[in-house]
């Protein structure tokens, strides 16, 4: 029980940002469970 | 983050730095690609030649992956893409990202560089705890 309330605390730690997708570049389906956002320079 | 296929959804976001000359045309490049369907050819090629990313390189590069020439020098002329890579610099500014590369998987930030291993135990957490 004590267990699972600090897990529950930890993961409640993590800051997670909203950012809108806006029909950016993608590879991989839509309803990935995991999407990874990359801001990038070519130079 | 090829191995995990089906799993895993990459976006890209262009966040050219404004202090150095080829940033921005090779994001313009990257879109021209994108219009003619051949974007992340362009892409992997943008990342192994940089940074030889001036316009006659980049046109070289066109034609490697076989686009058509002539509609990509125009869209890069005509900076028909620059709304795009503009909207993307206006997001990572009020996001203040001041670093290349930043991702955000599934909105947990990571700036920089970082090692391949490291991103891959991210991926790895969110993945298990899509599983729950």
């Amino acid at each position: 029980m004590l267990i699972g309330l600090l897990v529950g605390t930890s993961s409640a730690e993590i800051t997670r940002y909203s950012v809108p997708l806006d029909g950016s570049p993608s590879l991989g389906p839509n309803g990935a469970p995991v999407t990874i956002i990359e801001f990038i320079d070519y130079q | 983050m090829k191995e995990y296929g089906q799993k895993v959804r990459l976006v890209i976001k262009f966040y050219p730095y404004k202090y150095r000359d080829f940033a921005r045309i090779s994001a313009g490049a990257a879109l021209a690609a994108y219009d003619q369907g051949k974007f992340w050819e362009m892409h992997r090629l943008l990342l192994k030649r940089s940074p030889k990313l001036d316009q006659t390189n980049l046109i070289k590069y066109a034609k490697e992956i076989g686009l058509d020439a002539d509609k990509f020098r125009e869209s890069l002329d005509t900076r028909k893409n620059d709304g795009i890579i503009e909207r993307d610099v206006k997001l990572a500014l009020s996001l203040d990202l001041y670093n290349t590369p930043t991702f955000f998987i599934n909105g947990r930030r990571v700036i920089g560089d970082v090692p391949y291993e490291y991103l891959k135990k991210i991926v790895v957490e969110e993945l298990n705890a899509a599983k729950k």
